[in-house]
């Protein structure tokens, strides 16, 4: 991963384009295919999967931006798997990279042309904590969550940011529950430290080579498969959710509480042959505490309403928790720079399953799951991958 | 403020222009009908849905033949929040807002704000009715709430 300090997105991409490549051993005449995601914030220009084939001079057989919103870092996974198990590419690059060098600093113009509708919901000032706290205060009224529950999230997220080289929040210290619910309070339900790290670090750059079984297990002998996904793109504005529709999943537009991920998430179980039980090591999107309570329950780990208490038990607690949940410190303490900050969810997971994680170092994980989404919980993307001890891939 | 010349609907925002955005649906009678007091949705002529006014397209069907209804401007509060944060300095000194997603008694739900009128805090199934305000922002009347 690159490290930020005024460069652009593009040079981020590069630099991570060429450690990817010296770790996969792979020359860049090699790649066949590439995918980015949603644009970064730092660099509007249109199709960045073309201006970076340009930059590196490759000519790839496939090539998109997958923008299911944020979350399309994680279906370039699946993606990409299919192309190569079809036999129509080898050596496919999956790169991100974000230098919101002031992301603030459009949010006049930017954040709520982005997010809500411009012809009807911009005159009343919406702003993305905003609309996430229409998620987050339903949520409360539909399960009775208290703050001190959602207040777990934060304190054991930065347990392990302050164990990364590369969290933003690493040399900030741990937190206690009463040090969140007694920061200030920014939009109902959310405290500050309920809120993740936008904007930091100021620049990152995340690059994945997938490739074909018999090419991974030549270059490396710590492969990391990619044994199911799914996704769901299910709105763009959150404000336009809620609505008639007999498309399914029907049970989608009559609720916020539930992402696309829910259903993304069965998919990728499903395909991977294995339960919620038997990940080791998860990232799941946590732009707000209680966000990331809803996609514990949509990843499958506990049931709906019922992560308050699957917190409260210890589950995912830094150390001793059954789940270790993510170990880069999560948007909450690792932070997000802008666009894409599932790709860190990714290059976390992976290099947790291949026993060289840049932080903490989670034992024996033989299995992984990534649920990212993107805008306003809009969709979802699941990914699951395994090691070796997880038996490889069928 | 680009304003359209003849509905004064605002067109750009620091210089972007919305339809450069987001291309303008058919609204204008939406908003004759706020000039009226009245909050108006759509119907689907084919099917009989009730929409948002910004829908293009019946989202049961898919007809684009939906006529315009007036609606009680009746609902409930389905979620809200308080917005104790100056993310653009128009809110400065006005601070606490509340946003709201409405559920009208036709069954659309509809973002707007929340005006607090008294006492009461507003919480989420109270009943609310659709006032029509004009403010620094937005020059002409458009929709807002108040607790009944």
């Amino acid at each position: 991963m690159g490290k930020g300090e005024n460069k652009t997105p593009a040079q981020l991409a590069v630099e991570a384009t060429r450690r990817a490549l010296d770790n996969a051993k792979l020359s860049k005449d090699e790649i066949d295919g590439l995918f980015t995601s949603r644009p970064p914030q730092g660099d509007h220009r249109a199709q960045m999967n073309v201006v970076l084939a340009q930059t590196m001079k490759i000519a790839p057989k496939f090539s998109s931006e997958l923008t299911i919103h944020g979350a399309g870092i994680v279906s370039a996974l699946g993606y990409a798997s299919l192309l190569v198990s079809a036999g129509l590419a080898e050596n496919i690059l999956i790169v991100n990279a974000e230098a919101a060098l002031d992301p603030m600093g459009d949010r006049r113009t930017g954040n709520a042309l982005m997010e809500t509708n411009v012809w009807f919901d911009v005159p009343y000032r919406p702003f993305t904590p905003a609309l996430y706290a229409l998620i987050a205060n339903r949520y409360i009224h539909e399960y009775g969550v208290k703050p001190e529950q959602a207040a777990v999230l934060p304190v054991q997220n930065r347990k392990w940011a302050v164990r990364h080289p590369y969290a933003s929040m690493k040399d900030k210290g741990e937190i206690t529950v009463d040090d969140v619910v007694n920061s200030r309070t920014i939009v109902s339900p959310f405290h500050l430290l309920d809120c993740a790290v936008f904007g930091r670090p100021v620049g990152r750059g995340g690059a994945i080579v997938v490739t074909s079984m018999e090419r991974a297990t030549k270059l490396t002998d710590r492969p990391v498969y990619i044994l199911g996904f799914g996704e769901r793109a299910v709105h763009d504005n959150l404000t336009d959710r809620l609505g008639e529709s007999n498309s399914p999943p029907k049970e989608l537009w009559s609720t916020i509480t539930t992402s696309g991920g829910a259903f993304a998430s069965r998919d990728a179980y499903r395909m991977a042959g294995i339960k919620s039980d038997d990940i080791d090591v998860a990232h799941v999107s946590d732009q707000f505490s209680y966000i990331g309570m809803i996609n514990l329950e949509d990843a499958g780990f506990c049931p709906k309403g019922k992560a308050a208490k699957y917190l409260e038990e210890g589950n995912i607690d830094f150390g001793s928790g059954r789940l270790a949940l993510n170990t880069n410190g999560g948007f909450l303490s690792f932070g997000q720079t802008g666009a894409g900050g599932c790709t860190d969810f990714i290059i976390e997971t992976a290099r947790q399953l291949r026993g060289d994680a840049p932080g903490q170092q989670v034992k024996d994980a033989r299995y992984g799951l990534i649920l990212g989404h993107g805008g306003v919980m809009s969709c979802s993307s699941c990914c699951i991958l395994g090691n070796d001890s997880a038996g490889g891939a069928s | 403020m680009e304003l359209d010349p003849d509905l004064g609907l605002q067109l750009s925002i620091e210089g972007i222009p919305y339809a450069r955005v987001h291309p303008q649906p058919d609204v204008r009678a939406f908003w004759e009908g706020a000039e009226k007091g009245e909050l108006r949705l759509r119907k689907c002529k084919a099917c009989g849905a009730f929409l948002h006014p910004g829908k293009i397209a019946c989202t049961k069907c898919l007809s684009q033949e939906l006529e315009w209804v007036k609606s009680s401007g009746k609902g409930t509060i389905y979620s809200l929040c308080k917005v104790n944060y100056v993310f653009t300095p128009e809110v400065e000194g006005k601070l606490p807002y509340f946003l709201a997603l409405i559920k009208l008694e036709e069954g659309v739900y509809f973002f707007g704000i929340i005006l607090k009128q008294d006492a009461r805090e507003p919480s989420i199934e109270m009943s609310v009715k659709t006032v029509f305000d004009s403010d620094n922002f937005f020059e002409r009347p458009y929709p807002k709430f108040v607790l009944v």
